[in-house]
């Protein structure tokens, strides 16, 4: 019942959008996954929360991934009042790594893009104030790609410190 | 204290003994000359070490006298780079490390993270383990919100509330010490259920327990609730309407407080919430008060499901069987947990390989921090600490 | 438990309308030092809730003396309780030297005293004994309470047996390894 309806809702929302905007929509129970093509990512996103049927108005997670080979943008959006959310998958290019701020739809993914900046190097374009959070601000390279290789710094107030290999259980 | 120019009833003569006088000093233009100038603002840093920043945030205020004009949250102070600890290890030897994200409520990580591999596995839990980590939840939610009450406390001055909470903490982690062996960091959850069952009077010692703690609320409330420098301080500070609230993102008793009732155990119910009897505690107000009273109140809640756990706890085992090397089909799951603070979620990208290609932690405290920002401007220092207080922060989790 | 106070009692010399009492000058001063050590509110994570749980009522520090100053003007003692990462590196340096001497540290929790459990991470510094230098390591994840009292027992022991003159033992004693 719940899929069928979110599903309908979904295709409603996303109904004004150009074709092959969003490359893949499936529904299990209450959650939903698109994939849509980085092109259509805002409008995907916009139409979601401004839709009077799906109404995915709640910021619930922002993050990222990066494979090895390909990096994905991983948005959650809920509804509150519906009881469903839809799970958005964006690739994004992983040499250059590019995305739409949503920060002015909602002010909650601020702290979100500045993280997934500092861990993939994605730039936001939009984004108020795009620096690094978690990291010290001297910090080089990005940790969480997969290329990303560890220099320590040598000294402990500053810098990498060396990764004690032999600890990893 | 006007400062209309008042006329002198005995003004003094001019005569040829006293001094001629300089030109009368207008004090309304003056002072209102001062306050053309426009200030810069004096730029004051809170923390990293500071006593009621909950842990290492650094506050950079600007400050207009003792009101705040800007601030800006600096965090990473506590940053480790959990995440990418998950990648070089197999999935479940990441789960000793989730104690140590929000350490107030360590179980609440641990089962995030035990349910996301779940989901991603399609591993199954049996029902005595379902029920019995319902149970250490709500008993580790009430540890939390007596060490909140305390801290919050102790951050507005009121420092007695701490040894009173303190006591009654004590009690809790004794009990969890009876079942799990620790007083922290417990990591007794597990990929398919629990590693052991509860000892033999367990359950008696929680219902105690939960007397107790019903006897002791009402000098909670004399400590704090009905407290009128308390209300003072508290009452109309840091208002956050409800519209602002699902904005910026903000999840647990924080969002209850500006009256959105969201709490996962209701909205999307995992392990036996769905068969339990509890109301969702959300208030109007939106203020600094509410969020307390918030927390103060799922204090009642928790034990009102504890008691039920008891009556409907099934005999069974305690842990599905998985496998030695766990290698879950390639996808992507996510889990999601009220935890004392908000909506914990853990989602984890896996390509059927025994580690995880991705670990992300969506830490409630971190999406509840950002508000922190906007809704000082314009209230004293000391508003600042309360705010910070009721929003209820552990920086563990947003910095992981 | 040991020696709390040395006893002082029995070399009051007394006399009509009072006493005197006669002792070394490091015997005074160590008798009040170790007795009343003001420990920096330094507490980083998990280990600073265990922190606070042995200053609150069931444990208690009160009773050794113990009370927890905000600035480090007024500490005697640092117990760095949690994790510490490079970026808070330079704030803890920097707090050591804002302490007066004789100041001393006390690493609470195996992540203060060698990493803990994050060996393996680059964000962290490796104990932070490499920032500063350490009187006392006590080991645990966290240490119980009972751990913590009884590294901040021995310490008031090390600093019994200090002198004025302001020349310190410099081996340090590890506790519940």
């Amino acid at each position: 019942m719940m899929e069928r309806d979110f599903g309908s809702a979904l295709r409603t929302a996303l109904a004004g959008l150009p074709e092959g905007a969003v490359e893949s929509l499936e529904v299990s129970g209450s959650v939903a996954t698109l994939r849509v093509n980085l092109g259509s990512l805002r409008a995907v996103l916009e139409s979601l929360k401004s839709s009077p049927e799906a109404a995915c108005d709640f910021p619930a997670n922002l993050t990222a991934y990066d494979t090895g080979e390909e990096m994905f943008l991983v948005y959650r959006l809920a509804s509150i009042e519906r009881g469903w959310q839809a799970l958005v998958l964006c690739r994004v290019d992983r040499s250059e790594p590019v995305a739409p701020s949503v920060t002015d739809l909602w002010p909650g993914f601020n702290w979100f893009e500045r993280e997934v900046y500092d861990m993939f190097g994605v730039r936001f374009e939009g984004h108020p104030d795009l620096r690094r959070i978690l990291l010290p601000d001297d910090w080089e390279g990005f940790p969480f790609r997969k290329d990303y290789v560890s220099r320590p710094s040598g000294s402990p107030l500053r810098g990498p410190q060396p990764i004690d290999r032999g600890a990893q259980g | 204290m006007s400062l209309e120019p008042r006329t002198d009833p005995n003004p003094p003569t001019a005569g040829p003994e006293t001094p001629a006088k300089g030109p009368a000093i207008d004090a309304q233009a003056l002072h209102q000359e001062i306050l053309d100038l426009g200030t810069q603002g004096m730029v004051m840093n809170m923390g990293p070490q500071h006593p009621s920043t909950h842990g290492v945030l650094r506050l950079i205020l600007t400050l207009d006298g003792e009101e705040v004009m800007a601030c800006e949250p600096m965090i990473g102070y506590l940053h480790r780079g959990l995440e990418k600890m998950a990648e070089r290890r197999p999935y479940r030897h990441f789960l000793p490390f989730t104690d140590r994200l929000d350490y107030v409520c360590s179980l609440a990580n641990n089962l995030a993270c035990a349910q996301a591999i779940e989901r991603l596995a399609g591993v199954e839990v049996p029902e005595r383990a379902q029920w019995l980590r319902v149970a250490l939840m709500e008993l580790n939610r009430i540890a939390s919100h007596l060490l909140f009450l305390g801290t919050f406390g102790t951050d507005l001055g009121a420092t007695t509330m701490l040894l009173y909470a303190f006591r009654e903490r004590e009690e809790a982690l004794a009990l969890l010490e009876a079942i799990t062996g620790a007083r922290l960091t417990y990591n007794w959850i597990r990929v398919g259920g629990l590693p052991d069952d509860m000892p033999e009077t367990w359950d008696e010692g929680v219902l105690a327990f939960c007397d107790l703690l019903e006897s002791r609320l009402p000098e909670y409330d004399r400590l704090l609730t009905d407290n009128p420098i308390f209300r003072r301080r508290t009452e109309g500070v840091g208002v956050v309407s409800s519209e602002d609230a699902k904005a910026y993102g903000l999840t647990g008793p924080t969002l209850r407080a500006s009256g959105v009732a969201y709490d996962i155990r209701r909205w999307a119910p995992y392990e036996k919430y769905a068969e339990i009897d509890f109301d969702v505690v959300v208030l109007r107000d939106g203020d600094t008060f509410a969020r307390y009273l918030a927390r103060r109140l799922e204090l009642e809640q928790s034990v009102r499901i504890l008691r039920q756990v008891f009556d409907k706890l099934p005999e069974g085992p305690i842990a599905s069987k998985v496998g030695k090397v766990l290698k879950p089909p390639p996808g992507i799951a996510f889990s999601q947990v009220e935890s004392p603070r908000g909506e914990l979620s853990f989602t984890m990208v896996s390509d059927g390989s025994p580690n995880p290609v991705r670990v992300h932690i969506r830490a409630p405290s971190f999406a509840n921090l950002t508000v922190l920002a906007d809704l000082v401007v314009g209230n004293k220092v000391a508003d600042v600490v309360a705010i910070l207080g009721s929003i209820d922060i552990v920086l563990g989790e947003v910095d992981r | 438990m040991g020696e709390v106070s040395p006893d002082l009692q029995s070399r009051v010399v007394k006399f009509p309308g009072g006493g005197v009492l006669v002792a070394g000058i490091d015997e005074i001063f160590n008798w009040a030092r170790s007795n009343s050590m003001w420990s920096l509110t330094f507490g980083l994570s998990c280990c600073a809730i265990e922190m606070m749980a042995t200053a609150a009522s069931h444990y208690d520090l009160d009773r050794f003396g113990i009370l927890f100053r905000a600035t480090p003007r007024q500490a005697d003692v640092m117990i760095v309780a949690g994790w510490v990462s490079v970026k808070m590196a330079p704030f803890i340096r920097r707090l050591y030297e804002q302490m007066p001497d004789p100041k001393h540290v006390l690493a609470m929790g195996g992540c203060a005293c060698a990493g803990g459990p994050y060996r393996d991470s680059e964000t962290i510094v490796k104990g932070v004994g490499e920032i500063v230098p350490v009187d006392v390591f006590v080991y645990g994840c966290p240490p119980r309470p009972e751990n913590l009292i009884h590294g901040l027992i021995k310490l008031q022991e090390r600093i019994r047996e200090e002198s004025i003159l302001g020349i310190k033992s410099r081996e340090p004693i590890t506790v519940g390894g």
